[in-house]
């Protein structure tokens, strides 16, 4: 590597590290809040799957501590007994975190990379935490429905979820989805969103 | 504009091909035997001397490291292979020529190593001053810091060795 590239390189580095520390800091603050709107917009999606008795449901924040996931419907058959809920809270409360670090890893190399002036960055920002915001809302519904289906609620089987994605193909899949979803997607968002406005690759040149 | 469409097509199907083999052969048996298992030994040596280097107490016993009597086994998922397949992914979806992709190889095993040691240093020191910080501290922020990390190094290979640079017309690629 050639003499003048260390230096360039150790800004960026810097720059792109000072970035994750401010939006990690900024995480661990916002963290509660994110989750509560995560879970609230996934049980908005709940009609959109559910069997038509099943009206929505809501994700309740408890103490600052607890997460509970809250089935609600009129003919109250469909509710979860309190060992039901912390088997399914316990399950969600895990993977909702681990959907947290990827809407880091996109906030830290959304604002730490260089390239658009600031006010196309604040938008690709927004843009990108939206699409990924509603990707991780679209899968705690499918891990509600997978887990609430198979372990405890038979009878939710019946969903839209469950036809598109099989209890047994997800089961044998998870570490690929979690891969995927935490690892992959942040990147492959901001690049698609934030590298489409550089040019003058070198293809040929040698 | 159907020739930027098709570039972006193309990075992002290499890329996305290069992440399934790479996956793949991470999880394969044999390859986590010979190759993981054995790469995740050095990494392991590799922060004993550094402790040792700083006037620590350290050993290392194959994938187990232990610094002033804290002990901490290192496991696949730690030894920052992941985020290398990450970053060769990246390397190879963007048009360049081969020699330069050689390039951002080297920078990118180089670069890495130094970055998830820098990672595992971190979490020895979280482990032995603040321990009951080290779960979040090991599954969240150290994770993020290496995958974060590496993209940054991409970005420079990509500047300095596939001449990528920010156009404020917007255009794709060529």
């Amino acid at each position: 590597m050639p003499g003048s590239g260390i230096p360039r390189l150790a800004r960026l580095l810097g720059r792109v590290a000072l970035a994750y520390i401010v939006v990690f800091a900024l995480w661990l603050v916002a963290a509660g809040q994110y989750h509560l709107l995560l879970g609230k917009t996934a049980g908005t999606l709940i009609p959109v799957v559910a069997r038509s008795n099943v009206e929505r449901a809501w994700y309740e924040e408890d103490g600052g501590m607890r997460y509970r996931i809250k089935f609600e419907s009129r003919d109250a058959g469909i509710r979860l007994s309190p060992g039901q809920t912390v088997n399914a809270v316990m399950q969600v409360v895990v993977d909702i975190h681990q959907f947290g670090y990827p809407m880091v890893t996109f906030l830290a190399l959304a604002i730490g990379i260089p390239g658009p002036p600031p006010r196309k960055r604040i938008l690709l920002t927004i843009l990108g935490a939206a699409i990924l915001f509603g990707i991780y809302a679209l899968w705690v519904l499918i891990e509600v429905y997978q887990y609430l289906s198979v372990q405890e609620l038979p009878f939710l089987r019946h969903n839209l979820i469950a036809r598109l994605i099989s209890p047994h193909f997800y089961a044998a899949n998870r570490i690929g989805f979690y891969v995927f979803l935490g690892q992959v997607l942040p990147i492959a968002v901001w690049a698609l969103l934030f590298l489409r406005s550089f040019r003058g690759v070198r293809k040929h040149a040698e | 504009m159907l020739q930027s469409h098709r570039v972006t097509i193309k990075a992002v199907a290499v890329f996305f091909i290069t992440l399934l083999v790479s996956f793949w052969l991470l999880n394969n048996d044999w390859v986590m035997a010979h190759v993981l298992d054995p790469f995740t030994g050095i990494v392991a040596r590799v922060v004993t001397l550094v402790f040792r280097v700083a006037g620590q107490s350290a050993t290392a016993m194959g994938t187990s490291v232990t610094v002033n009597g804290t002990s901490l086994s290192i496991a696949q998922g730690c030894n920052g292979v992941e985020a290398l397949a990450l970053y060769l992914a990246a390397v190879f979806a963007l048009p360049a020529g081969w020699k330069r992709k050689l390039a951002g190889v080297g920078i990118g095993i180089a670069g890495i190593f130094v970055i998830n040691q820098i990672r595992v240093v971190g979490l020895f020191l979280v482990a032995m001053m603040r321990p009951e910080l080290l779960p979040n501290a090991h599954n969240y922020a150290g994770q993020t810091f290496v995958i974060v990390m590496g993209m940054a190094l991409w970005f420079f290979w990509a500047e300095k060795y596939a001449g990528f640079r920010y156009s404020k017309t917007g255009a794709a690629p060529r």
